[in-house]
């Protein structure tokens, strides 16, 4: 669990277009990568939100790092982002 | 009276964003004629269940839902509130 990379997904309450989309492609890269994924999902605003500075759902903060914001990435975007932090 | 009610997420998407700005101006638009209810995240929730959309940003007009998960043009909402009897 120590080496495996934090990717902390932040959705809206209720789910947006957006956000549904992001967790079919994070549940697809689970699906594929999850050895060597730590996957949090956090529904609506919390201590986090605004640690991040966050101003938009959907959001994807992979190792402490705001990667995506008010957008749902297309799998290249996001598994670039997974690579830059390690994944194999 | 036609009855426009908005739901939106919170944190808010871009969408969930544009649309709330939209509902304003068109409550301003056509006031005395459009009622205009804006339900933001948890307080939503009753009608999003209540209505069994699947996402926001949704639209539902004289509680019908006319748009769910995007957020619509001008043309496209003036068109589902002349649907609606606007």
């Amino acid at each position: 669990m120590a080496n495996k990379i934090k990717v902390e997904v932040f959705l809206s309450v209720p789910a947006c277009s957006g956000g549904m989309s992001l967790m079919r492609l994070m549940k697809e890269i689970e699906s594929e990568y999850g050895d060597q994924l730590d996957i949090q999902v956090s529904r609506g605003r919390n201590e986090l939100y605004e640690k991040y500075n966050l101003t938009a759902a959907p959001a994807v903060v992979v190792g402490d790092l705001v990667r995506m914001m008010g957008v749902c990435p297309d799998k290249e975007s996001m598994m670039a982002a997974l690579k830059e932090c390690g994944l194999d | 009276m036609v009855k426009m009610e908005v739901l939106s997420g919170d944190p808010p998407c871009p969408g969930c964003v544009a649309i709330l700005a939209l509902a304003d101006e068109f409550a301003e638009k056509y006031k005395g004629r459009l009622e205009v209810v804006k339900l933001v995240g948890s307080e939503a929730i009753p009608k999003f269940e209540q209505y069994k959309l699947g996402c926001v940003p949704a639209v539902v007009i004289n509680e019908k839902i006319r748009i769910e998960g995007i957020c619509p043009t001008r043309k496209m909402l003036e068109s589902a509130l002349r649907e609606g009897g606007l």
